[in-house]
């Protein structure tokens, strides 16, 4: 037995302890390069180890001494609440980090839409923390009794309670929202786990190698059976075990203090996936050495209390240093446990008590830092905190055990668990549920737990106090869930509650404020309510949140700057006030879905900037952009739409067909696009038709043929990934294909060209003989007789065929070179090139009845080939006489000009229809029956016009004459 | 085919049902009970968690990371 340490020096020791973590969380708090490691998730499960509490610490031993492995219960509901982190926790974490809800009374208050609901949770979470607190207080002041022998004064309580005050005041409240990462606490709390743990196993080696090892340890179990046999002794009894193992794995969240820890300290998902299974490997080491410390006190006959048996048994090894770890292991337990819960009562209580007072004061004045008011009022809360958990450990009966002064806490928080089924599970769960529920479940617990703290405890055996406990659970809880449900299906969810519902239970999107019309004109509108200064805090923290430019910021951008105000005010006001203030400010608008975010602001919902490594938020930054500038410099029109068909997306592509500009489109419904984009757009969208389709549109003022195609934009796995449903919105690409078109278009008449040339030179060569043969003939004919008129036909035949000779050859060069034969050209006088022309169209019977007029001035002349030529207007002459009445004239007239000289022929037919008028110069475009025409006379006419250096056109006279324009050149080109 | 990350869930699950018969449930009784050694739990515990950090260590490294 060592020396009685005296109080003074352990006093010092646990001064300069917790100067050591004042140092540590300073330090941390101002070097970011180790923010990385700070923000590793074996870091987060540490500093989640403020779950072992003195409880855990001191009183687990003093419970095993009288519940054997009852003491189990407890870490093995906490194993299976956590081992189920990634995939019920996540869900909280996504909601928290969305909303920026800081406590329980927050995520209540929000799916609840009720600030009873918040008031009702946080009361019932300060009255159920106090004797916990308390349970801390008491737990630093006896060990302090066990370690000197001397019963030590409460006052030093209160010097623990001040100097935790203190820490939090400093550490926790640098920024009025909890939810600002302190790393410095953090760290200090991942210290404290280790020191507290550290010390625990050493006490525990120390009261094995009393033993001699574990062999000595079973030897002496051997000799002392009954030590194994009170061990087992309740454990074998369902009730108390499983109402312990119910109340820690309800209550593993739900704790003010876990809940801080667990979600508003920038927590990850990755951090939850290493908690699931280190967390209860922490718990295990925690666990390992209870049972020798529990058996070494035993065997040492330690007449102190079994609850410090840590304590003595470290005394009893006969090293002061021991002895001074293990109190301080003590310390550490107990001073994270309440540093962590003044910080988030503090902030509760803030929010729902301290805030409906403030802002109903509505200060009006802008000038007033609404900010530092607050942030001195969460300070002052701590101190009364501090203060009240002192207190607390002044009035309750010290003669209980430790532990019952924290069990009772878990009976009260674990009435949150009904609504917390709500909050995540069922959509038709009310406030006025929970309120009633809540509020009969504290009924119950308040004469079953609570009160008996303040009595002095009874001599029935421990067993009765384990009885009670159940009772208190199942009694408080049974009459909650049944009353939260039935009330919950008697009142039917009001319109908040049900929109809550749906982004808490089924990730639906939040309903965001309408957009102001800029950051000013926001921040001014908020000034009123929260102070000139706050404002401005608030806006431009959410300008930078977004990565929007501060000043011309799209519809969309606006409004999403007003959501995210919200956001960073529920941080501060809790989400109720702030929705308050930002609502009362700025009238709510229309739903909007995550998807209806423009780019820039859509990626920073993601990575939670705080929370996420700098590599990683740097490198989703660099995927960010490339992939923003992929989309914009696709050759593709890009215009995604959200639910309510308002852009979300439109690419710069887009904004060259268009005309309208990104920032003006984004954010704006698509139907408000300028005409006719709006309504063209908007139709494709709407309708149920094919999903790509072909249209024509101007731009930049000419038609352009566009290909839109439409497509559903689905996001599988979302749920999973993101805890929010696949996000369903609509993408249109838009693609220019007019030149795509005229390039089909051309090959298509190359084609058809080559095709035609093909047959023409086949049919040509089939032609030539029987010509060759009706040549022969016809000259014949001019000596086999005298008639003259049949003279003259041989004459005429034999010129015709010529012609037709002519023709075949062209046919047959054409057909092999894809281009007329080579023409002879001369100056020919058009006076006889038409009556030639003529005299050969009046060959067919319909034309004869016509009237011809040549008009052609004698002396004008064309430069080409008198075969081409003639050629063209036989053609065109054809054309006219099919198209002119019975009896109609036919005119055909020279016009000089210049060095050119035009040919009209003009006739009293109606000509081709209007909208053939562009096509009538194409290859087998005709207006005649398909038995009269070929389409190819214009085409002929137009190539050999064309292949002169001329033009010619065809033009409709008032339905009534129709005139076609042959242009030439009058003479040899010089 | 069940994602990966449906797939570590779903192990999750399994894994709370068999860690709810375990530590809930009479089973316990098996390690627990009268004829248990005494640190039959202590056996049973590290097993337990093993499991859970093979099923989120899988879970992770399929891409739900």
């Amino acid at each position: 037995m060592v020396e009685t340490a005296d109080v003074p020096a352990l006093v010092t020791i646990a001064g300069l302890y917790l100067a050591l973590l004042f140092l540590i969380a300073w330090a941390i708090g101002n070097a970011p390069k180790v923010a990385g490691l700070v923000r590793h998730p074996l870091v987060y499960t540490l500093a989640l180890g403020v779950y072992a509490s003195s409880w855990s610490y001191f009183g687990n031993v003093g419970f095993a001494k009288e519940h054997g492995l009852l003491f189990l219960g407890t870490p093995m509901g906490k194993t299976l609440a956590i081992m189920l982190g990634p995939v019920v926790w996540g869900r909280v974490l996504g909601l928290t980090r969305d909303h920026q809800l800081t406590s329980v009374a927050d995520l209540y208050a929000f799916r609840y839409r009720s600030r009873r609901v918040g008031f009702l949770v946080t009361l019932v979470s300060l009255v159920a923390s106090l004797p916990y607190l308390a349970q801390q207080v008491r737990a630093v002041v006896d060990s302090l009794g066990a370690v000197t022998g001397v019963r030590a004064s409460s006052i030093l309580g209160l010097g623990f309670c001040g100097t935790l005050a203190l820490f939090a005041i400093l550490f926790g409240t640098r920024d009025v929202s909890p939810r600002v990462q302190d790393d410095g606490l953090t760290a200090a709390l991942a210290f404290e786990s280790l020191v507290k743990l550290s010390a625990l196993l050493a006490v525990g080696v120390a009261a094995l190698a009393g033993f001699g090892g574990l062999g000595g340890l079973s030897a002496w179990l051997a000799a002392h059976p009954e030590a194994t046999r009170e061990l087992h002794a309740h454990a074998q009894d369902g009730g108390p075990w499983t109402s312990l193992a119910l109340l820690s794995f309800g209550t593993a969240f739900l704790l003010p203090r876990q809940f801080h820890i667990a979600f508003a300290e920038g927590t990850t998902a990755r951090s939850l996936r290493v908690a699931a299974w280190a967390f209860p490997l922490y718990h295990l080491l925690f666990n390992l050495p209870i049972l020798p410390i529990l058996w070494a006190g035993v065997a040492a006959h330690s007449a102190g209390d079994p609850d410090f048996y840590v304590i003595t048994v470290a005394h009893a090894s006969g090293s002061p240093a021991l002895a001074a770890f293990a109190f301080l292991g003590g310390v550490s337990a107990s001073s994270a446990m309440v540093l962590v819960t003044l910080l988030a009562l503090s902030a509760m209580c803030l929010n729902y008590f301290v805030n409906p007072v403030v802002l109903g004061m509505r200060p009006g004045t802008p000038e007033r830092d609404l900010r530092r008011w607050l942030l001195w009022a969460r300070r002052a809360l701590i101190g009364v905190l501090a203060l009240a958990s002192w207190g607390t450990y002044e009035v309750l009966k010290s003669d209980r055990a430790l532990i019952e002064w924290g069990i009772g806490s878990f009976v009260a928080i674990a009435q949150f668990v009904p609504g917390l089924v709500g909050v995540l599970f069922w959509r038709r769960a009310t406030a006025s549920g929970v309120l009633v529920g809540l509020a009969a479940g504290i009924v119950v617990w308040i004469p079953t737990s609570l009160v008996p703290l303040f009595r002095a405890a009874p001599m029935a055996s421990p067993l009765a106090a384990m009885d009670a406990l159940t009772f208190a659970t199942f009694a408080s809880l049974s009459i909650n869930v049944l009353l939260f449900g039935v009330v919950s299906l008697l009142f039917r969810p009001k319109g908040g509650e049900e929109e809550a519902a749906a982004i808490c239970v089924d990730g639906g999107p939040a309903k965001p404020a309408a957009p102001a019309r800029s950051q000013d004109e926001l921040q001014a509108r908020l000034a009123p309510f929260i102070g000139a200064k706050l404002a401005a805090d608030v806006t431009e923290r959410a300008v930078e949140d977004l990565g929007i430019a501060a000043q011309g910021a799209s519809p969309l951008s606006l409004r999403r700057l007003g959501e995210r105000v919200e956001q960073n005010l529920s941080g501060i006001l809790g989400p109720l006030f702030a929705r308050l203030v930002v609502q009362g400010s700025i009238h709510a608008g229309g739903g909007a879905p995550p998807l209806d975010e423009p780019r820039s602001t859509r990626d920073s919902r993601i990575p939670d900037s705080g929370s996420a490594p700098p590599g990683i938020a740097l490198e989703l930054d660099t995927v960010r952009w490339f992939l923003s500038a992929l989309i914009d410099d696709l050759p593709l029109g890009v215009c995604a739409l959200d639910q309510e068909r308002r852009i979300v997306l439109y690419n710069r592509t887009m904004e060259g067909l268009t005309g309208v500009p990104v920032r003006a489109a984004e954010g704006t419904q698509i139907v408000d696009l300028p005409s006719p984009w709006g309504e063209s757009l908007g139709t494709m969208v709407v309708s149920k038709g094919h999903a790509d389709v072909e249209i024509t549109l101007p731009v930049s003022g000419a038609p352009r043929s566009l290909r839109v195609q439409r497509s559903a934009v689905e996001i599988p796995g979302a749920q999973r990934a993101f805890g929010v449903p696949g996000q369903a919105g609509l993408v249109l690409l838009i693609e220019d294909t007019t030149e795509r078109r005229a390039l089909e278009t051309q090959l298509t008449r190359q084609d058809r060209l080559a095709s035609i040339g093909r047959l023409a030179a086949g049919a040509a060569h089939e032609i030539g003989n029987p010509l060759a043969n009706i040549s022969s003939i016809a000259q014949n004919l001019r000596h086999e007789t005298n008639l003259d008129d049949v003279r003259a036909g041989g004459v005429e035949i034999v010129e015709q065929v010529k012609r037709i000779n002519a023709i075949v050859r062209a046919l047959l060069s054409f057909g092999r070179s894809g281009s007329l034969a080579a023409p002879v050209r001369a100056s020919i006088g058009v006076t006889a090139l038409v009556d030639d022309a003529v005299k050969f169209v009046r060959l067919d019977r319909a034309a004869k009845h016509l009237v011809w007029e040549n008009r052609c001035e004698p002396e004008h002349t064309v430069f080409g080939d008198r075969q081409q030529l003639q050629q063209v207007l036989v053609n065109v002459l054809t054309n006219a006489a099919d198209a002119s009445p019975k009896a109609g004239s036919v005119i055909i007239e020279s016009v000089a000009d210049g060095a050119a000289l035009t040919l009209r022929v003009v006739d009293e037919g109606p000509g081709p229809p209007p909208e053939m008028l562009d096509r009538v110069f194409e290859p087998f475009v005709t207006s005649k029956d398909a038995s009269a025409g070929t389409g190819l006379g214009l085409y002929i006419a137009y190539s050999i016009v064309r292949d002169h250096g001329g033009t010619i056109a065809i033009e409709r006279e008032g339905g009534a004459r129709t005139v076609v324009s042959v242009r030439l050149p009058a003479r040899e080109h010089q | 085919m069940a994602s990966p990350r449906a797939s570590s869930n779903d192990g999750l699950w399994l894994l709370f049902a068999l860690g709810v018969l375990l530590f809930l449930s009479p089973l316990r009784l098996v390690w627990a009970g009268e004829d248990a050694p005494w640190y039959g739990v202590f056996l049973v515990w590290p097993v337990f968690i093993g499991a859970i950090a093979i099923v989120v260590k899988l879970g992770a490294r399929g891409g739900d990371g």
